[in-house]
């Protein structure tokens, strides 16, 4: 006869309320299996993190620069994203794209500017922009800035979506942070027509020192992966981002701040 | 009861639960963000010292301090030069700040920059330190944003020890989201979820903050 069923237990205690030893076998089975787990995990982490972690990070890689070497509809066409100091070296490959590869142009959005930029601190990223292109040799006719008032992602790939449909004969391929590209080609197939997004590729493009490849072992590698991660779920999750307020006003909180000094309450 | 029937159960408590969350998600939300804010009320000091990043608010909030007289000084830290600014597309972070601050009213001269190639919050609290030394008897005020705050507090806390009764914090506003909605914009999940993170791993690596 078995000793360990909960019928054993009854017949030896001579009751009919279940054991407290079988209720403490059970937790044990399954502490047990637990820490076996953990433990298989924690082998399996420490011999294979590196592919487990570059697998992490390449969810949020998407790069379709391949379709630069089409013999058929290559794209015609970049889109700069400024803004985005991750996406290092994007003007200088912009400008060998279009000594190597034909590309007669060159497109740069126009962003609502921040305080910062409204108080003359730095330029306004479209000219930043423009000028970064420019030195990396990029002709200025090449350049063209496209209209608008975009306060983030979103925004700006609506403010091309007319640009592209009066321009069918454009591909366009978008040059972007490598760990931001997915969340990019997210945004794009979220807010252009079909047809449109049909006409967009996506440049992830690779920086040695931070990419899905060695992203762990830098502070700088560790940060880009959990923000654009963080970013990536959130578009995923919530589809189109609300645009930012940017209604704060500085003038605003300094009178705030005289006032409450007047009254005494500072 | 049948082990189906258990897990039936547990599975509908379980929707329950998460539908009742997201249902209350206006409500529970904010206090994710408040919580993260320790910001104090502006009190008189002898300097401001503005944290790197963010340069749309914190700059503009430590010039407010000083035009009315609730510091004297401002104090920025050198920052670490981003790819872009070694490209020359963007001037380094302190003297985006720095002109800001100047466009804002406040004196050149009062502008103090310590530090060398600062890239992140330790740093910064250490140059304060460096400061604090030579000048042992001033308030500083800090500003940064106000989900910064905790973290910031908490690292110029166990760098300057004994001296932390010197300094204080005050809180300047996200520019790119509200912290009552914070989770309806990328950025401010980003901001909001990332600074958790980052205190989960301060907890971890240097103990409790």
């Amino acid at each position: 006869m078995a000793t360990d069923t909960p019928e054993a237990d009854r017949s030896v205690t001579g009751d009919d309320t279940p054991s407290r030893s079988v209720w403490w076998k059970r937790l044990l089975r399954r502490v047990v299996r637990l820490a076996a787990i953990l433990v298989a995990l924690t082998v399996c982490l420490a011999f294979f993190h590196k592919p487990i972690l570059r697998g992490l990070a390449s969810i949020l890689v998407v790069d379709e620069s391949s379709s630069l070497g089409e013999s058929v509809s290559p794209p015609n066409c970049i889109l700069v994203v400024e803004g985005d100091a991750n996406a290092v070296g994007r003007h200088d490959e912009a400008a060998r794209l279009c000594r190597e590869n034909g590309v007669r142009r060159i497109v740069l959005i126009r962003f609502s500017p921040e305080p910062e930029v409204r108080s003359g601190a730095i330029l306004p990223r479209h000219t930043r922009g423009r000028r970064a292109l420019a030195s990396a040799g990029v002709p200025t006719e090449t350049i063209e800035v496209i209209p608008g008032n975009a306060r983030n992602t979103w925004e700006a790939v609506r403010q091309l979506q007319p640009w592209l449909k009066h321009r069918p004969e454009t591909r366009l391929l978008v040059l972007v942070d490598r760990l931001r590209s997915r969340h990019q080609r997210t945004v794009f197939d979220s807010v252009l027509e079909p047809s449109v997004a049909a006409r967009v590729s996506v440049y992830g493009l690779k920086e040695p020192r931070c990419n899905e490849a060695n992203w762990w072992k830098s502070r700088r590698g560790v940060r880009s992966v959990m923000v654009a991660g963080l970013e990536l779920m959130h578009a995923w999750c919530f589809g189109e981002s609300r645009p930012n307020p940017s209604d704060w006003d500085p003038d605003d909180y300094e009178r705030t701040l005289r006032e409450a000094i007047d009254k005494g309450s500072l | 009861m049948s082990t189906g029937r258990r897990y039936c159960w547990r599975m509908m408590i379980l929707v329950c639960l998460v539908g009742g969350l997201y249902a209350a998600r206006g409500v529970l939300l904010p206090p994710v963000a408040h919580w993260l804010d320790v910001g104090q009320q502006p009190r008189v000091s002898d300097y401001v010292m503005v944290l790197g990043g963010e340069e749309n608010t914190r700059p503009f909030v430590a010039a407010a301090l000083v035009n009315t007289g609730l510091a004297k000084k401002a104090l920025l830290t050198h920052a670490k030069p981003s790819a872009d600014t070694l490209s020359g597309i963007r001037p380094p972070i302190h003297e985006i700040n720095r002109h800001i601050l100047v466009q804002r009213g406040v004196a050149p001269r009062d502008i103090l920059i310590l530090g060398h190639q600062i890239a992140h919050t330790h740093g910064e609290a250490e140059a304060l330190a460096t400061f604090l030394a030579a000048s042992p008897e001033v308030r500083v005020t800090i500003v940064t944003s106000n989900y910064h705050t905790r973290r910031a507090r908490w690292v110029f806390a166990q760098v300057l020890g004994e001296r932390s009764h010197q300094i204080s914090f005050v809180s300047a506003p996200a520019y790119d989201f509200r912290t009552d909605e914070w989770w309806h914009i990328d950025k401010g999940v980003r901001a909001v979820v990332a600074e958790y993170l980052k205190l989960a791993f301060y907890l971890v690596h240097y103990g409790r903050p």
